[in-house]
């Protein structure tokens, strides 16, 4: 089920022009939303190496990172 | 094929699924499933992982392939130990590996090839001239009859809509439903 009326729009809507319009035409939006989100988060943890106290946070960001086991190949949100 | 592009032409995504690809390529059949799929063909998402599944090889084969990734510079999150990490893909688990010495997305997801539909989709792998990457995919047919039979969150349908528009006039409709039958009786305790 899609969440609402418009957003299920927007959605077909914009298939619609990636289908009938080139590459160079729709690629460039996608970077930007792929890219601004990843950039996003790397200014945000850049920031937290600022303070003590982000360091810590980030440290144990990597850590849990790390140690998160590996996903069965049934995951919900694996094929 | 209007692959070769700047790299002004592709996102963080692309340029790390199409590194990783390549150097996976070069030691095992693989194929990228999901929703990179679907982001590849133009779907506004964001996704902190590549799914990838890989056809199963053996321990040293498997530890050339790490090898590789490691020399250029990925690492697996799980473990720096590749014996521990075929342990793991042996196991029906999924590994992740990302950029050394970072632990931020994103991440490549790898598993084996565990059933008859997984071989299926390897053997039916396509590169999509529209996504302008030179990577192998699983077919539309097997993403749109995944995301609406077993995984079905809002993203996936959404997804899948957003592959059938792209591709409304050359999915085959037949195929798909051949596929979502398959799941059914292979993937019964999936999540739908």
């Amino acid at each position: 089920m899609v969440r609402d009326k418009s957003h299920a729009e927007q959605i077909v809507r914009w298939a619609e022009f990636v289908r009938n319009n080139s590459i160079d035409k729709w690629k460039s939006a996608v970077n930007l939303l792929v890219n601004s989100q990843y950039d996003k988060a790397a200014r945000f943890y850049k920031n937290l190496e600022k303070t003590e106290d982000g360091r810590k946070i980030l440290e144990r960001l990597r850590e849990e990172r790390k140690k998160r086991r590996p996903q069965k190949n049934s995951s919900s949100k694996s094929i | 094929m209007s692959m070769i592009r700047g790299i002004s032409d592709r996102n963080v995504l692309d340029e790390f699924a199409e590194e990783v690809c390549e150097i996976v390529e070069k030691h095992v059949k693989y194929i990228v499933v999901s929703g990179f799929v679907a982001i590849s063909h133009g779907r506004t998402r964001a996704t902190e992982d590549i799914d990838m599944i890989i056809e199963r090889i053996d321990k040293k084969k498997f530890g050339e392939l790490h090898d590789d990734l490691i020399e250029n510079d990925f690492e697996c999150l799980q473990s720096p130990k590749m014996e521990d990490i075929y342990e793991y893909l042996e196991a029906g688990d999924s590994i992740r590996y990302v950029r050394k010495n970072t632990f931020l997305p994103p991440e490549m997801e790898i598993k084996f090839c565990k059933d008859k539909i997984d071989e299926m989709q390897l053997k039916t792998r396509r590169k999509f001239e529209f996504t302008g990457l030179d990577i192998w995919f699983s077919s539309i047919e097997m993403n749109v009859a995944f995301k609406e039979e077993y995984l079905g969150t809002d993203k996936d349908m959404e997804d899948a809509q957003h592959l059938r528009i792209i591709y409304r006039d050359s999915l085959d409709e037949k195929e798909i439903q051949k596929i979502k039958i398959m799941i059914k009786i292979l993937r019964k305790n999936g999540k739908r």
